[in-house]
């Protein structure tokens, strides 16, 4: 049979690359997975969550890119919150994860070699924090709040981001291998 | 026996100096948030507490330190509902039938300034300065 040489691909795939798309979309679900299990647990502030799909993105940020990981953000907001039913937590997702993710990728590129992935974990798991409380503080229109559940956040994050970079770093190990070969 | 057992020196060895520096700057931020808030906003004279749903002003109250002991009961509809009680110097969510339980674990506020969410049911407890009564478009601590 004669192969046809499409020069201009419609299909996703062939811009992307078929293996990297399966992948993302592999990410996705997990950080979904992740999102959906960890609203069990619970936390003292409001709309605050352990932050542990940062996993995921950390793992996106260093196999992909930036460009890839907010993809893998916006994805997981958009369907956590309409498969939880809750659309305001889309809102709280996309804010405190564009901040983490942008605090992340500029630690993540300029200090590489300095920093393991734990320092960069805690501070994403932070101003992911710091992200949903501002956020939370415009829409109920009072800066008290910010104020309120900042320090406890704070303290928590430092946990949740130690535990986070672990995952990450331990994931990572595993994952180089399989990203890079064919 | 668990096999490919990590062992804790494993862990301790990820950590390298600089992270002390990104551990370092979210205390600081804790730290700043917390003095701030202390030091310059949060006070206990001149208070009103503003009950909020849906961000309409539902009702306030003047705070005092010897005050009597009031309850409140916020209806956010179809049967939500979140109790407020004010004693002493404090005013505090006790209970509330919303999923989260962050309103009622979070206990009694009383600095002008602090506040307490109930995410689910949008209702705000807060406590500002007492001119906020005259213009509710000005913010005092």
């Amino acid at each position: 049979m004669k192969k046809f040489k499409d020069n201009n691909p419609t299909d996703i795939s062939a811009k992307i690359g078929t293996k990297k798309l399966i992948a993302l979309a592999l990410i996705v679900s997990t950080a979904l997975i992740i999102h959906f299990l960890e609203g069990f647990i619970p936390v003292p502030a409001p709309g605050a969550k352990l932050g542990l799909a940062n996993i995921m993105m950390l793992i996106t940020l260093v196999l992909y890119g930036p460009l890839e990981a907010l993809t893998v953000l916006v994805l997981r907001s958009v369907l956590g919150g309409l498969l939880a039913g809750n659309p305001w937590s889309i809102l709280y997702s996309l804010s405190g994860g564009f901040l983490s993710l942008a605090v992340m990728t500029f630690t993540y590129c300029k200090f590489k070699d300095k920093v393991s992935l734990l320092g960069i974990s805690t501070l994403g798991a932070a101003f992911h924090n710091i992200g949903q409380l501002m956020t939370a503080s415009a829409v109920f229109g009072t800066i008290g709040i910010f104020y309120t559940y900042l320090p406890i956040l704070m303290l928590f994050s430092l946990a949740s981001g130690t535990f986070t970079g672990v995952a990450a770093h331990f994931a990572l190990k595993r994952l180089e291998q399989i990203v890079t070969t064919v | 026996m668990i096999k490919n057992r990590v062992k804790l020196n494993e862990y301790v060895k990820l950590f390298k100096p600089a992270d002390a520096i990104m551990y370092g700057l979210v205390v600081l931020i804790m730290l700043a948030g917390f003095l701030n808030f202390r030091l310059l906003m949060g006070n206990t004279y001149n208070r009103l507490a503003i009950v909020e749903l849906n961000g309409e002003v539902l009702k306030t109250f003047v705070l005092e330190p010897e005050m009597e002991q009031e309850e409140f009961r916020v209806d956010a509809g179809e049967g939500q509902y979140v109790a407020i009680a004010l004693q002493y110097d404090y005013i505090m969510v006790i209970s509330s039938n919303c999923r989260d339980q962050v309103c009622v674990g979070w206990g009694r506020i009383r600095y002008s300034g602090q506040a307490i969410v109930c995410l689910p049911y949008r209702v705000v407890v807060r406590i500002t300065g007492r001119s906020e009564e005259e213009s509710l478009d000005d913010i005092t601590w």
